[in-house]
């Protein structure tokens, strides 16, 4: 398939600004330009470009009901908080092309009519950050940026804002309170943040991944975009593949590429003599999905359909040599440990649940346990106040299903029959 | 009024009220943690679970939390159903995952609302295994204890704090099940208003340190409703004490005053009630007598004196008592004066007469002001007016402050105009002529007056608050005129000067005071009686009492709380606290309210109206009836009951004296003075042992362009002279005291003899 | 009636009277000889000590709230390192109806009521025991239990975090996991 997102990434450095040009590079703002804000909105929502950050919600679709009349100033933010466990996707885009990211600003900022954007980096990412830094340098330089853009008579501040640190911060609600300087604890779900965002202000949250597809729509055009995808889905698909596989990579696919596909012809498939037991489709806070269901379509609807969610695409393998409770373990302390601490069945369930997990691999586990557990998920997840804590409890309860037969060996033997057989869990 | 059910039962609502809020007011329980009535919905605690019954007959019933779910008619809500009690259970669970062992030694018990909520909500059986997550406490200062393990993270106490209370040391770090709440550095809690959190935690993290030192269940304390004595907002308190002693002073709800919070110096302004020094026996010329016989030598003194005799009543002295004794003084045909300096006199009995005249507003409706000038240190005089300031200011009112040393709230406001004492008064007239003439910019106008000018003109409710004590008279008239050219819309509030100022000052005659002190400097008068106040530690004319009552056959004195006063007495007849009897006060805006006797010690003391009523019967002059005394004093008012919202008086006109010239005679030197003050300092709280370990140091402060041209250095000492003394006091340099002013506690402006406003000399010690 | 009945009856009365000359008897002849009364007997009410010889009351005030005839009085304080007990503890014999509330009630097994019932006194204020009268040296019924291991306060021997059912203390100046 004709890769758009990734090919100028080499492993020699980002392209600098004439470098970027050279491979066609800032041809799109002319076209946006054309276009003016509402036309460049129509070609999005054309497109059925959907968002990448997990939600899957149509990018064009969430640019139009803000409203062109929405009250100013407005914002942009770019959310690039990768923090998902799993999720390497945004850190490629990056390090890997920061041109790209300043380009899609430009036009969604543009289509947006937003005079003040900001690209919100993950704290672990400052030196990508930088890079980022000095490609808006740059562009400034050029014209590209600031006011007057390019004779276009649209004016545009973009800025990069690292963040002070934790998970919780790629909430968007919370996002914005970390850029207002105050805890980043979410905040309710009305007033949304299209209405009242960043200081009371409208403001448009959109994940990296899903910004540097504009500039390819508007440069090729909505049909092309489309029919990039397979199997229903729309646009490249950035997939990452880890866990134990042969060969863990990044790989830009058609947006419906199947599991089987991206595991097996991509990554190498399973290591030597091993077998897959499950995997999940979409990075940690996702449900684990079995190996009769790896034909799966990488799709939003599909995965859905099959008991999963798509999220950010990152898949996950498990095989039968890797002790699946230990690796639930693994994602519940995490978890536990990045919950933000503003509402109580999130801030203290949580911990409840690994600490349990931590009993059974660990040979403490009693018989009512695993109930024990499918309650305190039921009494988690309804009940918190924002999205993480329904994300942190799905690997929990899919694994109770997909790998019940583990769970029970581990209370049955004791302890981790990994462990036992002198096997590394 | 639209209405909503919940669970069969029609509650009512306003528009934009949460479920949550609409159904505490109708006194229907729906547990929770994070709410509060003044500090809204948060939606952390997730214990409001309820169940709503869907729209539509196939939709499934949700839950939801009450406190975000906007309450509208034909809503139908459960608290009951077993959805809602699986969630809440859930929360609690989980809460108690974390919870120490400590009810049985914990302050809390007994009126934990997680005690409470655990109870009705929670499993009844601990099936967590895991190990409890433990932090390190604070040493917040002597006022409020921290126990960091208790807290279940209801976010309260730093919403309370910093948002409401608009403090900025105390707050939230780390995330997780390990947030943290408490100061960002080590040190005693800066605002004034700390206390609130020991209420405001619904667990036992934040508790009263003082009530904690003699600890008692609050099952067994004894309380009744009571008014606090320490100012003249008048808050209303619920004192508890047991087996003869006061232990702690809690909030006490009154929707138009103070509701829900109180200020540190009422909250734990009461240990005065056990200061070692506090009078307990009655004393005749140095020899323990009993009260009878202190009684008999002071009738005994009064019918000799005849007519010479003089009485001295006082702003913190109940209304009864000062009626009383200015009845039995007249009667006998003497001088009696409620107040010992004839400035604060005038300026207390103008300010009220401005009241009667022009209204004054309610301590929750100045919150909605649109701008408000403050002239003088509020918090100091009136902590929780400046809590109302606060509020409005956070509802973007435009706040002024003139001030003339450091003040809490001229840090947080738009314009903040420091301004020598004297100056006060020219500002405020500046001011008015700037708003009857509507002038653009003035030159000369480096303290931004103009655009504070503009900023009352334009708004829809201003509101202006005076200092009576700084203001002097002058100044009091000058702000009433002011409020006056701004309109019908304007409002006017005044920071009397104690928590009977008002029923002082219409006991009083004007003038009254430099009558009494006169007569008894001239000799025309053998016997003094003096209740409840201290005029030989008047600052401005203290010196002049010293010297006068040199002069007297007898001084006789009635008082719960030591003082110079009391210890020159020649008759000392000790008295009953507040919370030790009943009475009544006028607070700032007229309104007469009644506190109730708490407790009786193992050893009572009789109430000072009991004193002066048992005088005057056995002086048989018939006056000795405080209900009389009351009747003549406010014709047609039926006293309120203790525990009612008190009644206001309804403005009655009078007449409008010119305000008396400020007199310099007798003032040498360049330096004005200023008091320096903090929000402990009354006669009563300084005796309390906590809260006055927290009083500034004395020193003299200057500001630091005064400081340079004066050539003094940072860390000099320096000599303070004035009609009564000198006085050396190390020097202190801060920007926030105006320029040509010299700060000064009360007690160095009592020994130099100056009050505020007045002049010294100042100079550095080699 | 024949003779042979009357016989017959009273031989079955005097049989009974006689068998019970012999009987073991309930009857013990006090005070020389005890009866051993069980454990948990309602008798005099102690103050007892934890296994490391402080004294367990931590004067919480649930034993006087909880006293139906309310015989129980005392006050509250601490010591300079923060145990709290109580400065004084009286309970008024006279009153006190050996219910047992109080030790039911108390979390932390300090008041206990002992197999004791030896408290006869000829003068009615004797009858008030102050706390110097209620400490016991020793563990009472319930050996081993020490309430500050459990809780959360801090007391020396044993700091904050260093509870059975504890984790040590949070850093709370840093935001790392």
């Amino acid at each position: 398939m004709e890769v758009v997102l990734t090919p100028r990434i080499t492993p020699a450095g980002p392209l600098g600004l004439e470098a970027y040009r050279v491979a066609g590079g800032y041809t799109s703002l002319e076209a946006a330009f054309d276009l003016k804000p509402d036309g460049v909105i129509d070609v999005v929502e054309a497109a059925q470009l959907r968002g990448r950050g997990g939600a899957g919600f149509p990018c064009g679709l969430k640019w139009r009901l803000r409203g062109s009349d929405a009250p100013k100033p407005r914002y942009l933010i770019c959310n690039l908080d990768e923090s998902e466990p799993g999720t390497f996707k945004d850190r490629v885009l990056l390090y890997g092309d920061p041109h790209q990211l300043v380009e899609s600003m430009i036009i969604a900022a543009y289509a947006l009519q937003v005079q003040r954007a900001f690209i919100f980096v993950r704290g672990e990412y400052a030196q990508g950050a930088s890079g980022l830094t000095t490609a808006i340098a740059e562009a400034e330089h050029a014209g590209l940026l600031g006011d007057n853009i390019a004779g276009s008579g649209f004016d545009l501040r973009l800025e990069v804002h690292v963040s002070a640190g934790r998970y919780i911060c790629g909430e968007e609600s919370a996002l914005v309170n970390a850029l207002e300087g105050r805890r980043p604890n979410p905040r309710p779900r009305m007033p949304r943040i299209s209405a009242q965002g960043l200081w009371g202000q409208p403001t448009t949250v959109n994940n990296v991944e899903t910004l540097v597809n504009v500039p390819h729509i508007l440069r090729n055009g909505a049909e092309w975009f489309r029919n990039l995808g397979i199997h229903g889905g729309t646009g490249p698909k950035l997939y990452g593949i880890s866990g134990k596989v042969d060969r863990p990579c990044l790989v830009e696919r058609s947006m419906g590429s199947t599991a089987r596909e991206l595991i097996y012809e991509h990554a190498g498939g399973p290591q030597a003599q091993r077998q897959i037991i499950g995997f999940m489709p979409g990075g940690a806070s996702t449900p684990f999905l079995g190996p009769d269901q790896l034909d799966v379509v990488m799709d939003f609807e599909a995965v859905a359909q099959a008991g999963s969610r798509l999220g950010t695409g990152a898949i996950i393998v498990l095989d039968d040599l890797s002790c699946p409770v230990a690796v639930v373990l693994n994602l519940m302390q995490f978890f536990a440990r990045e919950s933000c601490g503003f509402c109580t069945p999130c801030r203290d369930g949580l911990p409840y649940a690994a600490q349990i997990l931590s009993d059974i691999v660990a040979g403490r586990g009693h018989v009512g346990d695993l109930l024990l557990l499918e309650e305190l998920c039921e009494k988690i997840a309804p009940y918190s106040f924002c999205a993480f804590a329904p994300g942190a409890t799905m690997p929990l309860q899919s694994s109770l299903r997909v790998f019940r037969d583990h769970f029970e060996q581990h209370l049955a033997e004791g302890g981790c029959p990994y462990a036992n057989r002198g096997q590394r869990p | 009024m639209t209405a909503f059910e919940i669970d069969a039962r029609q509650v009512p609502f306003n528009n934009g009220d949460n479920i949550l809020k609409a159904a505490l007011n109708a006194g229907v329980e729906i547990p929770h943690f994070c709410y509060h009535h003044a500090l809204g919905s948060l939606g952390a605690c997730r214990l409001c679970a309820v169940e709503v019954k869907p729209e539509q007959p196939e939709q499934r019933p949700r839950v939801v939390m009450a406190c975000m779910e906007p309450a509208r008619a034909g809503l139908k809500v459960s608290v009951a159903a077993p959805a809602a009690l699986r969630a809440r259970q859930g929360v609690i669970e989980f809460l108690m995952t974390n919870h120490p062992h400590d009810c049985p030694v914990c302050d809390e018990g007994g009126e934990c609302h997680l005690q409470d909520m655990t109870v009705a909500c929670g499993p009844p059986y601990r099936r967590y295994r895991g190990r409890k997550r433990t932090f390190i406490n604070q040493d917040l200062g002597p006022l409020v204890h921290h126990e960091m393990n208790r807290c279940i993270t209801c976010y309260r106490c730093t919403r309370y704090y910093q948002q409401y209370a608009l403090g900025t040391d105390l707050g939230a770090m780390r995330l997780r099940n390990e947030v943290y709440f408490g100061r960002f550095q080590d040190g005693p809690l800066e605002s004034p208003f700390a206390g609130n959190l020991v209420e405001v935690c619904p667990t036992g993290v934040f508790t009263d340190k003082v009530f904690r030192s003699r600890f008692a269940r609050v099952w067994d304390l004894d309380t009744a409703p009571s008014i606090c004595p320490h100012c003249s907002v008048g808050c209303n308190t619920l004192p508890g004490a047991r087996l003869g002693t006061l232990r702690r002073v809690r909030n006490r709800d009154h929707a138009e005053l103070n509701r829900w919070f109180l200020c540190d110096r009422g909250r734990f302004g009461h240990q005065y009630t056990e200061h070692p020094e506090r009078p307990w026996q009655a004393r005749v010329r140095g020899q323990t007598v009993n009260y009878s016989d202190a009684l008999g030598a002071a009738l005994d003194q009064l019918q000799r004196a005849g007519a010479a005799v003089a009485g001295v009543g006082s702003p913190r002295e109940d209304l009864e008592s000062n009626a009383l004794l200015q009845r039995l003084i007249i009667r006998h045909g003497g001088f009696f004066a409620a107040f010992t300096d004839p400035g604060i006199e005038a300026a207390t009995a103008h300010a009220v007469r401005y009241i009667n005249r022009m209204g004054t507003p309610t301590l929750a409706a100045m919150e909605h002001a649109d701008a408000i000038l403050v002239a003088g240190e509020l918090t100091a005089v009136a902590p929780m007016m400046d809590l109302g300031v606060r509020q409005a200011s956070r509802n973007k009112a435009k706040v002024g402050v003139i001030h003339h040393v450091a003040d809490p709230l001229a840090t947080l406001a738009d314009y903040d105009i420091r301004l020598a004492p004297r100056q006060t008064s020219v500002a405020l007239k500046r001011l008015q002529g700037m708003i009857a003439t509507t002038a653009e910019q003035s030159s000369g106008d480096e303290h931004g007056l103009a655009q504070l000018a503009a900023t009352l003109m334009h708004a829809q409710h201003p509101l202006l608050i005076g200092v009576v004590e700084t203001l002097g008279a002058y100044g009091v008239a000058a702000l009433a005129k002011l409020a006056q050219s701004l309109g019908g819309q304007a409002a006017l509030a005044y920071a009397l000067p104690g928590p009977n100022a008002y029923g002082a000052a219409i006991v009083n005659e004007d003038g009254a005071t430099q009558k009494v002190l006169e007569a008894v400097e001239t000799g025309k008068v053998r016997c003094l009686v003096v209740t409840a106040a201290d005029p030989l530690g008047d600052t401005r004319t203290g010196w002049r009492w010293r010297e006068a009552v040199g002069r007297l056959d007898s001084l006789i004195v009635m008082d719960c709380v030591d003082s110079a006063t009391v210890r020159a007495a020649d008759i000392l007849i000790p008295t009953a606290a507040w919370a030790e009897r009943s009475g009544y006060f006028i607070n700032y805006e007229g309104r007469v309210q009644c506190f109730d006797r708490v407790f009786e010690r193992d050893k009572p003391l009789p109430a000072s109206v009991a004193v002066i009523a048992d005088l005057a019967n056995a002086l048989d002059l018939g006056a000795g009836e405080p209900r009389v005394a009351i009747a003549d004093l406010l014709p047609g008012i039926a006293l309120p009951l203790a525990g009612e919202p008190g009644i206001r008086l309804t403005p009655r006109v009078r007449l409008d004296v010119p305000p008396p010239i400020e007199s310099v005679a007798g003032a040498t030197g360049h330096w004005q003075v200023g008091l320096a003050s903090w929000y402990g300092d009354d006669p009563l709280a300084d005796h309390a042992a906590a809260l006055s370990s927290l009083a500034p140091a004395s020193t003299a402060t200057i500001a630091p362009d005064t400081a340079r041209i004066a050539e003094l250095a940072t860390d000099a000492r320096v000599m303070l002279r004035g009609p009564a003394g000198s006085l050396p006091l190390p020097l202190c340099i801060d920007a926030n005291v105006a320029e040509d002013t010299v700060a000064l506690p009360r007690s160095a402006m009592c020994q130099i003899g100056v009050g505020h406003g007045g002049y010294v000399e100042l100079e550095a010690m080699p | 009636m024949s003779v042979t009945a009357v016989v017959r009856g009273l031989w079955g009365s005097l049989r009974t009277t006689l068998w019970h000359v012999r009987a073991p008897r309930e009857t013990v002849s006090y005070p020389e000889v005890k009866r051993a009364l069980p454990e948990r007997w309602r008798g005099r009410i102690v103050l007892t000590r934890d296994p490391d010889g402080e004294e367990r009351c931590v004067a919480c005030y649930l034993c006087s709230a909880v006293c139906p005839v309310d015989c129980i009085t005392l006050q509250a304080t601490q010591r300079e390192d923060g145990r709290r007990y109580p400065e004084t503890f009286r309970i008024n014999f006279s009153r006190c109806i050996f219910c047992g509330y109080c030790e039911e009630a108390c979390p932390t097994l300090a008041i206990q009521l002992t197999p004791d019932f030896e408290m006869c006194e000829r003068r009615h204020g004797d009858l008030i025991y102050e706390k110097d009268q209620l400490l016991i040296d020793g563990q009472g019924k319930h050996p081993g239990y020490n309430f500050y291991r459990q809780a959360g306060v801090a007391i020396p021997g044993k700091g904050i975090g260093e509870g059975e059912s504890e984790q040590p203390p949070v850093d709370r100046d840093s935001n790392l996991p």
